[in-house]
């Protein structure tokens, strides 16, 4: 059931990278056409500074819950190295819950800016793109960081201590 | 004791920081200390945009406002192809604050301070000499909607260069212009790499510094009172300063090799009025054709 | 609460955190946390999240950042990351020619990249099993790769110069080439680090590799894509072409080109290579607004206000302030990475450089080698990990460390030549201008 869950989850995380990657792709591609317009033509494209630039706000969000799947949180691990499989258990939830209260607390943050911003109007001076665009994907990358981390604590806390033997 | 944080996107070094500085002293003189003013220079409580946000969220008491869509009068007529009266400034400011007053209080929002003043927006090009009207495909740094407007009718090509990447496209020739305020050009060194300055005096200009309406209204009237008197004595302490910091800015460029080309009052007056005529239906959409005449009216009788 | 039980109190809670092993980028955050709620209360702590996650990201200078990783990342998937080390040592019959090779290839990867994480990521990649298979010290093979991935920010293009140049208004292009030739001293300084170390340590360096010299060919099919791309991202910014993001842009459609043209790039190389991207970008993502979150903190109790005008209170010389300064960030990079604590600091540091009166661009490239120094020490180095998890768990996170101590403090000494000699730093720039 659990395991399932996750497996579920993580897909999804894989399906938002994905997004995020399209939407870098775009911005490259968009940039070098506007460069070209500028320099080459003289002919300059009014939205690509504003429009890239909102791009990268869901961009750099999409790939959360992907780099939890994949372990590509630099992190410290002197302590949990110098401890026996009980207390590295007992830190692995520490750890989970913190990033729990983190990711809980930047999710609801997100989906209330997302809330806010259907009438708060446009996402900048220049273009009037409804911000919302920009919020939305944000907030859902997000949420589904957060149900990651829950499932994971989850998993974690159903696990024997001796699962937390260190490698090798 | 109260405290009211005012957010600025101006650093220390900005003269307009002195006036929130001296406005923030009287505050506190004028109230006895009941009233604290903590002032936060360089957006450092929020970006450039996110001045309603800010303010209603209480993050900030006192904030800059963008041309915000929540405010759509203000946000087509905070910067207007007008020739100023400088000599009637503050009165013209007061006034218009008055205008939009009605419009903010709807959002929860009350114009306190007005700001970047109309003596500020100009013109610089790399090359010497550049006429303004005849722009002849020229690549020019705009602002925003009214300003790209501008740019096209004097036949140049308006490009947006996000504000952080202004000094590196002016050095290295990525644009040929500039539309910008001459204190924010100063500090952002740009002289040095586009020193040619059209003085055209083509705006009205005030980015109005609002305060939280609810956190206004928990005043006392006497601390209501004194706050809105301070705030329009450091607009009075700052004029003379600001324009003598604009002054010296242009003055000392001037001394390095920088050049500054005026435009004759007559033309200046033709050009405004054209582009006046053709900002007409933004403004009639945005603010309502009571509202919209009413500001016309403003701008008509305090322009030259 | 005092603007210093403030300050004490958040980098407490940051070291206790990182020190539990949670991922950085959640250790500021949850620093920050208690603070915020504090001062703002949940409903104002939250909007000022919204606004400070917003403000970060809806930043067009900072497009260089994803895009330089995926520039790094299509050649380090395509031949042409790979080749380059290959040329940069084999057949050349000199002991200890794949270490000098790996510094060479993180120099060249350098003139195209501009993090230090995928700089050592790429060369590290190809080069660690490589070293470890030709019986090299496991401290040595590290620690060059992990130094060597430093190259990165102080040879053009660079995210770090990149990012001070924008904090401080001083020119890119000229950060860029003052850069240059600090970069090569570096990377003979590196050299004399392997030189020593095999002539301390004779058993840590193999004898001669024997195999043949790639041909000529085989050299410009190596070398030729990156020195086209650097070219390209140099000379964009400097004739005023495209701007450094825009530069950041085009060079990545460049290399997609040339890593699919020449460098034998897959479909699913290509797709590895976004998707390595986004896992990258996860991290910042998170990274650069918790950052600024905790900076945001710092702000809102005035912490660096206060800092600055105690400092400025002592009225120092000038080389008394730089000293503290090179102090303050050694001691900090221990603890935050280079693109949090230019955000942070920076703006705050600057003022205080410029007053003191030195050379902003030479300046410039003296902060650089300090964030170099940065991602090599520990607890927080970043370096050091990758290194560490490119060897799978055949290498020590202390072995790294302590393969990387030699390395550090040859960056020490090029501080103490930039100091000596300035003109290390300026001479280039001033010279073209
Ligand atoms: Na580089
Ligand atoms: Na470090």
């Amino acid at each position: 059931m659990l395991g399932s869950a996750l497996h579920g989850v993580e897909r999804l995380a894989v399906w938002l990278a994905g997004l995020g990657a399209a939407i870098i792709v775009v911005q490259m591609a968009w940039i070098s056409y506007g460069v070209f317009m500028r320099y080459v033509l003289s002919s300059p494209d009014g939205t690509v500074t504003e429009a890239t630039a909102l791009l990268l706000f869901p961009a750099a969000f999409l790939g959360l819950a992907y780099a939890l799947k994949e372990d590509a949180y630099p992190k410290v691990s002197f302590l949990p190295d110098a401890l026996g499989p009980g207390g590295r258990k007992a830190l692995e939830v520490l750890n989970l819950l913190l990033m729990l209260a983190v990711g809980g607390f930047f999710a609801i943050a997100a989906y209330d800016a997302t809330l806010k911003s259907w009438d708060s109007g446009a996402a900048s001076e220049i273009l009037l793109w409804p911000r919302y665009l920009f919020w939305a994907p944000g907030a859902l990358a997000l949420i589904v960081f957060t149900l990651h981390v829950a499932l994971k604590l989850a998993v974690v806390l159903t696990s024997p201590a001796d699962a937390f033997r260190r490698p090798g | 004791q109260t405290t009211l944080r005012l957010s600025t996107y101006v650093n220390e070094v900005d003269i307009r920081y002195q006036g929130f500085k001296k406005f923030g002293e009287l505050v506190a003189a004028k109230t006895q200390g009941r009233v604290k003013v903590e002032v936060f220079p360089s957006s450092t409580l929020h970006g450039w945009s996110e001045g309603v946000d800010a303010v209603l969220g209480g993050v900030s008491d006192i904030s800059w406002m963008p041309a915000d869509k929540r405010l759509p009068c203000y946000r087509v007529t905070s910067l207007y192809p007008m020739v100023v009266d400088m000599s009637k400034q503050i009165e013209l400011d007061a006034a218009y604050a008055a205008l939009v007053k009605d419009e903010a209080a709807k959002v929860g929002l009350m114009p306190l301070i007005n700001s970047n003043y109309s003596y500020d927006q100009e013109w610089w090009f790399k090359t010497k000499d550049a006429d303004l009207s005849k722009l002849g495909g020229k690549l020019v740094r705009s602002i925003g909607p009214l300003v790209s407007m501008m740019i096209e009718t004097w036949g140049g090509k308006p490009v947006f260069v996000a504000p952080k990447e202004v000094f590196q496209s002016a050095e290295r020739g990525v644009v040929d212009g500039i539309n910008m305020g001459v204190a924010t050009y100063s500090a952002w060194k740009l002289w040095g790499v586009m020193p040619h300055m059209v003085k055209a005096n083509l705006f009205y200009g005030n980015i109005i510094y609002m305060i939280n309406k609810k956190k206004f209204d928990g005043l006392s009237a006497a601390d209501q009172a004194a706050v809105l008197a301070a705030a329009r004595e450091s607009e009075v302490w700052l004029k003379p300063e600001y324009e003598k910091f604009v002054d010296t800015s242009i003055a000392d460029a001037v001394k390095q090799g920088g050049t500054v080309t005026a435009v004759a009052p007559a033309k200046r007056k033709a050009m405004v009025d054209a582009i006046a005529a053709k900002w007409t239906p933004e403004v009639d959409g945005a603010c309502g054709a009571e509202m919209a005449g009413k500001v016309r009216a403003l701008f008509a009788k305090n322009g030259l | 609460m005092e603007w210093y039980h403030v300050g004490i109190g958040l980098l407490g809670l940051l070291m206790l955190f990182i020190g539990i092993g949670l991922p950085i980028p959640f250790a500021l955050a949850a620093a920050s946390m208690p603070f915020l709620f504090y001062i703002q209360g949940w409903s104002t702590a939250l909007v000022s999240s919204e606004l400070k996650l917003w403000g970060v990201w809806i930043d067009y200078i900072l497009l260089a950042v994803p895009l330089f990783v995926f520039l790094g990342e299509l050649i380090g998937r395509s031949s042409i990351g790979p080749n380059l080390y290959q040329f940069m040592h084999r057949g050349v019959r000199v002991r200890g020619s794949a270490a000098y090779g790996s510094i060479a290839a993180c120099a060249g990867f350098g003139a195209v990249c501009g993090s230090s994480m995928v700089g050592s990521l790429t060369i590290g990649g190809v080069a660690l099993p490589e070293m470890k298979k030709l019986g090299y010290d496991s401290r040595l093979a590290s620690g060059v790769l992990a130094a060597g991935g430093t190259l990165s920010v102080l040879i053009p293009p660079s995210l770090i110069l990149l990012f001070y140049g924008i904090v401080t208004d001083t020119s890119i292009g000229e950060l860029f080439i003052a850069g240059m030739v600090p970069g090569l001293v570096l990377v003979l300084l590196f050299c004399v680090v392997v030189y020593v170390w095999g002539r301390l340590y004779p058993s840590h360096i193999p004898e001669v590799d024997r195999t043949a010299r790639s041909s000529l060919r085989q050299m410009a099919i190596s070398v030729g894509p990156i020195f086209l791309i650097g070219l390209v991202i140099t000379l964009s910014i400097y004739t005023g072409i495209a701007t450094p993001t825009e530069a950041a842009g085009v060079a990545a459609l460049l290399t997609i080109v040339l890593a699919f043209g020449v460098g034998g790039l897959t479909i699913q190389g290509f797709q590895d290579a976004l998707m390595a991207t986004m896992r990258t970008m996860g991290y910042l993502g998170l990274l650069l607004s918790a950052g600024v979150l905790f900076g945001f903190v710092l702000t809102y109790y005035r912490v660096p206000q206060q800092f600055t005008e105690l400092f400025l209170a002592w009225e120092l010389g000038p080389y008394m302030v730089l000293a503290i300064v090179i102090a303050f960030y050694i001691v900090l990079g221990m603890f935050l990475e280079p693109v949090s604590m230019t955000f942070i600091t920076l703006p705050t540091i600057f003022p205080l450089m410029q007053a003191a009166g030195f050379d902003m661009i030479w300046f410039g490239i003296v902060y650089t080698i300090t964030m170099e120094i940065a991602v090599l020490t520990p607890p927080v180095g970043l370096n050091l990990y990758v290194i560490q998890g490119i060897s799978r768990g055949t290498i020590a996170i202390g072995e790294v460390i302590h393969g990387c101590l030699p390395f550090i403090a040859s960056m020490v000494v090029l501080i103490a030549l930039l100091i000596a000699l300035p003109e290390t730093a300026t001479w280039l720039p001033a010279t073209l201008k």
